[in-house]
């Protein structure tokens, strides 16, 4: 039997050993809203298509951060259940009906509980989730829901299960949004700077996911000149 | 005779390009023989990646155990004194760390760094470990790893400057005549391991080691080797520094 000539290490793909990444969960709970008819809702599509391009092009980010996406418009709807940011493939939103964001909230929790258990179940680590909450106005639903919303992100912040961040348009009742803000102040959206929020999330994403577990991250800065937000107004 | 081929290389990681770091892994590997005895010492260290200096502490660490190995060769011939010597190593390569901090004004934490240290005699080894990285040794035919550092797949890790040494290092004898040994940092552990059943991945260590072995000219090992940790393939896979050595041992005219 004659032996392959010697040409250095050369391992097969297959040979590799294959583990999985740790995760870095992100939800985005969209309002789809009639009010979002329009400029809003396009510019928001649109910024959706960019964030993918951006966060697929870093191969770590691709493979680490994962991504569910909530809209509330009408009805509450699981536009995307989680996948990582590399299957991540954004519908295209459209408008329709009232504001049912505590019901979007409560549910996007109960998401991202059964994701980490599956996580849990597979040996594979993750970072804390980010939730964010993207509204041009306020809930509609009941009340009671709203508190029952707001009481499940006070205890998941205390346990620090995730963080949620509220983000609204110049329209959005920014009083309704400090009232389910916990550790993260609600920002403002410059105009309808979607392109540039989502490229924001991108470069955070990336970031964190080759920081290490449990380690504080400095993210770019959302304000200022270059950010995408400003403070309510 | 009774001996070792070794292939030994580090590589840049891709994000420390990216963000202009150096590397900050550092390793050695020598073969001594003491008349009596030959022994195949390791030293591998990885520099903490938050702290400036690690790559200096990384190369004090390891060049201070390494001379502390050499210095006792004379004490490696029983276990438990071999033990003493690799638990002592690591007191050294520590004291280097903060005298090279007094000296170039450097808080100590700037030079964090793990350190691995292995002293492999004929029929026992003692693998020393603070931190992440890890070693793979064969026993009895099959491939494992000695010790296995759960922060590993966290890439979150123990430095022998973040606490004492007492509570952070992990020394283990294994009773047993080594005849392959593999040694890496946190950077390859993707690549190499399997984080499930905390063990060697043995396709790719067959493959590494009937490399080494096959190779004509064992003097182009160390090259070969870091063409492959370097290569687009690796890269895909971890973007950290990256240090491997491979260990085989060669027992020619035994008859």
């Amino acid at each position: 039997m004659t032996q392959a000539p010697y040409q250095g290490f050369n391992v097969p793909e297959q040979e590799f050993a294959d583990n999985p990444d740790p995760r870095c969960p992100c939800i985005l709970l969209v309002d789809t809203s009639s009010s979002m008819a329009g400029e809003p809702i396009d510019q928001l599509n649109a910024g959706l298509q960019s964030y993918r391009q951006q966060i697929t092009a870093n191969l770590l980010a691709a493979r680490r951060v994962e991504i569910a996406l909530f809209t509330f418009g009408g009805s509450v709807q699981l536009e995307q259940q989680f996948v990582t940011a590399r299957a991540f493939n954004p519908p295209t939103l459209s408008t329709n009906g009232n504001t049912p964001m505590s019901e979007a909230v409560i549910r996007s929790i109960k998401h991202l509980e059964d994701r980490k258990a599956e996580y849990r179940a597979n040996g594979i680590a993750f970072y804390r989730p980010w939730i964010f909450l993207i509204t041009d106005g306020e809930p509609t639903d009941p009340p009671e829901q709203w508190k029952l919303a707001c009481d499940a992100v006070r205890l998941g912040e205390e346990q620090k299960k995730f963080v949620l961040f509220p983000v609204g348009t110049s329209t959005a009742n920014f009083a309704k949004l400090g009232e389910i803000a916990q550790s993260v102040k609600p920002l403002q959206l410059k105009g309808l700077a979607f392109g540039e929020f989502f490229r924001w999330l991108s470069n955070s994403q990336s970031r964190v996911s080759q920081s290490q577990i449990g380690s504080q991250v400095q993210l770019p800065p959302a304000t200022g000149n270059d950010g995408w937000a400003v403070a309510p107004t | 005779m009774n001996t070792w081929r070794i292939a030994q290389a580090r590589s840049l990681g891709t994000s420390h390009i990216a963000d202009n770091i150096p590397c900050q892994d550092y390793h050695l590997a020598d073969c001594i023989d003491d008349g009596a005895a030959t022994y195949l010492l390791i030293a591998v260290a990885d520099g903490a990646g938050s702290a400036a200096r690690s790559g200096d502490g990384a190369k004090k660490a390891c060049d201070a155990a390494m001379l502390h190995l050499k210095e006792h060769a004379a004490e490696l011939a029983a276990p438990a004194n071999a033990r003493e010597v690799v638990t002592e190593a690591f007191s050294a390569a520590l004291r280097a760390i903060i005298e090279f901090g007094e000296c170039e004004a450097i808080e100590i934490r700037q030079l964090a760094s793990t350190l691995l240290v292995a002293v492999v005699a004929s029929d026992f080894t003692v693998f020393g470990q603070v931190g992440d990285g890890a070693f793979v040794c064969d026993v009895d035919d099959k491939l494992n790893v000695p010790y296995w550092p759960d922060q590993i797949a966290l890439n979150l890790t123990d430095f022998i400057t973040s606490a004492p040494l007492e509570q952070i290092l992990h020394v283990q004898v294994v009773p047993r005549k080594i005849m392959r040994l593999a040694c890496m940092t946190d950077g390859l552990a993707p690549l190499l391991l399997d984080f499930r059943t905390k063990s060697p991945h043995v396709p790719i260590f067959e493959r590494l080691f009937s490399t080494c072995q096959a190779a004509p000219d064992p003097s182009d090992l160390d090259e070969d080797l870091e063409v492959f940790i370097s290569s687009a393939a690796v890269n895909e896979r971890t973007d950290d520094d990256k240090t491997l050595i491979l260990a085989i041992r060669q027992e020619q005219g035994l008859a």
